[in-house]
């Protein structure tokens, strides 16, 4: 026993630094606003607009996001049809950049463009994402599946599931 | 007759005139026609006048308007923007939270025991310096408040408080008072994050939550849903005393001037890469549980002595967790189990007065499972079956059928995500068939 915990330490330093640091810089799947922008609109990216977050929209975002809206209008690429939309919010202490892609009022794609939070960092990968490909929105907002969250990631899930709600609302407000 | 002739002549000859100077007015005169026109001309004029004043002022209006949207949207501009006019300020990467929780227990036993307490109250502080550079801080009161009164339970201790920068995309490190990564409790212990009034007894006297160290400690993403943690960090601190400094959770140093002899390294891989599904495997290695006790006396702490007065050193130990926490639409299950194998020589080690303490220590384990189901999203009730055995490397002595077990059924009740109500009621007994059952009620909340 005394052996194994002299050594021991050692060998899982060791082991657990050549297991990991070949991994450190591996490529990874981040991409920046424009080249989602750029993908999700096959190069050419169109002229964006705004929706102001004011009167009863500002009501109801309220309610989604169950705070006060930290920006006083939203940016969205495209038309009523198909748009793209780019919105922070905060998971536990720091903003979460998520990008939106709806198409006839359901999302397309769900993707982080970038996360600051030390925990919850699963909500940025595609096996989480992909939940939400071909959600609705339904009577007061509600997404028409549900989410299933991740342990200990309470928070995260719950800023990705809000601006889903925000962004499906908004979006509509373009048709009508 | 003639008389009346006359009369009707001159009627006849006077409605005639009339008639005629009537009609004669009817028909203006071509000086009063061209008076017409003129005055009519005039009012064109005005007319044509007023309109072309009414297009300039629209023009002026139309261009306010247009140059209004410009600024309008200028603004708009810089407020999508907030680094460009400083609102990116140290108040904006500055964040202040916290969390606590009030219970009550009631238990039922020979020694009963009723008590309401604020167990602990907690805020956090952080700040961004950048994206890939923060710092984290908690800070906590435990038991409402301390004073020099002896029989005062609280405590105010740091929780956290680390640098953490993430020196690439998916991998950081940090450097400070952090929490052990290990089992489901320690690092997310928010109260309305966990079902059940108290935390599970083995992540609180096995894995000793919550476990909170100095050192450094690197982290990150593997890819497919795979992450690890990687550090070294003090080690906890046997001593003799007077029995309780054997205990795990009794020797944990919690960065107070802590004794460095002997550093300890923990590792764990987690697997989180299926929605709901988190698995993880842990382990720490304590190559010195004594810290050097051989040099003990030098800094007047007891260091560690067996039932001769010998002095023990080199008592090393690793502890290794598993668990699994599963969560689909309503239904919800978590499961942990947790095992300390420390060096046999701890079985000799005694107290301060020389009596043994250290029986059954070398093996510690502890395991819960906990089957829940969410009715919406305010309302979930749970089950939990616990044991937890301190002593579990022996069967004699203070060591005779030390194991405890538990099970508790309860509920919570969500305000709010962030606030919660809980109660459970319990049924514990040891493996020599004594009972501490009662009921616990929890109000806790988060922000």
């Amino acid at each position: 026993m005394k052996i194994i915990n002299k050594c021991g330490a050692k060998l899982v330093l060791i082991f657990s630094a050549i297991l990991v640091f070949p991994l450190v810089f591996a490529s990874d799947d981040f991409i920046s606003s424009e080249d989602f922008l750029r993908r999700v609109f096959v190069g050419e990216i169109p002229q964006s607009d705004t929706v102001w977050i004011v009167g009863e929209v500002k009501q109801v975002a309220e309610e989604i996001l169950g705070h006060k809206p930290g920006f006083l209008r939203a940016r969205y690429w495209g038309d009523a049809e198909r748009s793209a939309w780019i919105i922070d919010e905060i998971g536990k202490t720091e903003p979460i950049t998520i990008g939106i892609v709806v198409q006839s009022n359901q999302i397309e794609e769900v993707k982080v463009l970038a996360f600051r939070e030390s925990r919850g960092w699963e909500i940025k990968y595609d096996f989480f994402t992909r939940q939400f490909n071909g959600v609705a929105i339904q009577e007061l907002q509600h997404l028409s599946r549900s989410i299933d969250g991740i342990s200990g990631a309470t928070l995260s899930v719950r800023a990705m599931t809000n601006v889903s709600r925000l962004v499906l609302y908004l979006a509509k407000s373009l048709s009508t | 007759m003639y008389v009346h002739k006359s009369v009707t002549i001159v009627v006849l000859l006077i409605i005639f005139g009339s008639s005629a100077c009537i009609a004669a007015e009817d028909f203006p005169t071509v000086e009063q026609l061209w008076q017409i026109v003129q005055k009519q001309q005039a009012e064109l004029d005005e007319l044509k006048e007023e309109l072309a004043s009414t297009r300039g002022v629209t023009r002026s209006v139309e261009i306010q308007s247009l140059e209004n949207s410009e600024r309008i949207e200028a603004v708009g501009e810089i407020i999508d923007q907030p680094e460009r006019n400083g609102s990116s300020s140290w108040a904006d990467r500055t964040t202040i939270g916290g969390y606590g929780e009030m219970l009550y227990n009631n238990e039922t036993s020979t020694a009963s025991s009723k008590e309401l307490d604020i167990q602990r109250f907690v805020l956090f502080a952080s700040h961004a310096f950048t994206d890939n550079l923060r710092f984290v801080s908690e800070l906590e009161i435990e038991h409402s408040f301390i004073n020099d009164d002896a029989r005062s339970p609280g405590a105010v201790e740091v929780e956290q408080a680390y640098l953490e920068w993430d020196y690439s995309r998916n991998h950081n490190v940090l450097a400070g008072m952090h929490l052990v990564p290990m089992g489901l409790i320690n690092e997310t212990h928010e109260p309305n994050t966990f079902f059940g009034v108290e935390r599970n007894r083995i992540e609180s006297r096995i894995i000793p939550s919550t476990y909170r160290v100095n050192g450094i400690k690197f982290a990150g993403q593997l890819g497919g849903g795979f992450s690890y943690d990687l550090g070294i960090h003090e080690g906890l601190f046997f001593e003799s005393g007077n029995g309780d400094e054997l205990a795990i959770r009794d020797s944990r140093q919690s960065g107070a001037r802590a004794e460095m002899d002997s550093p300890a390294y923990t590792g764990r891989l987690r697997y989180t890469g299926i929605p709901g599904l988190e698995l993880g495997l842990s382990v720490q290695v304590q190559p010195d549980m004594t810290q050097d006790g051989s040099t003990r006396s030098n800094i007047g702490r007891d260091g560690v002595i067996d039932v001769f007065g010998n002095p023990v050193v080199d008592l090393g130990g690793v502890l290794s967790e598993a668990h699994i926490a599963y969560r689909s639409g309503p239904w919800g299950f978590k499961g942990l189990y947790a095992e300390w194998d420390i060096d046999s020589t701890i079985e000799t080690v005694a107290n301060s007065d020389l009596t043994n303490n250290g029986i059954g220590r070398d093996r510690q384990y502890g395991y819960y499972v906990e089957p829940s189901y969410y009715f919406n999203e305010k309302f979930g009730a749970f089950a939990r079956l616990e044991r937890t055995n301190e002593r579990a490397g022996s069967n004699v002595a203070s060591a005779y059928d030390s194991a405890t077990n538990r099970m508790l059924l309860g509920f919570n009740y969500w305000l709010n995500s962030n606030a919660v109500l809980k109660l459970d009621y319990q049924f514990e007994s040891d493996d020599r068939a004594r009972d501490l059952d009662g009921f616990n009620f929890g109000v806790g909340w988060q922000f």
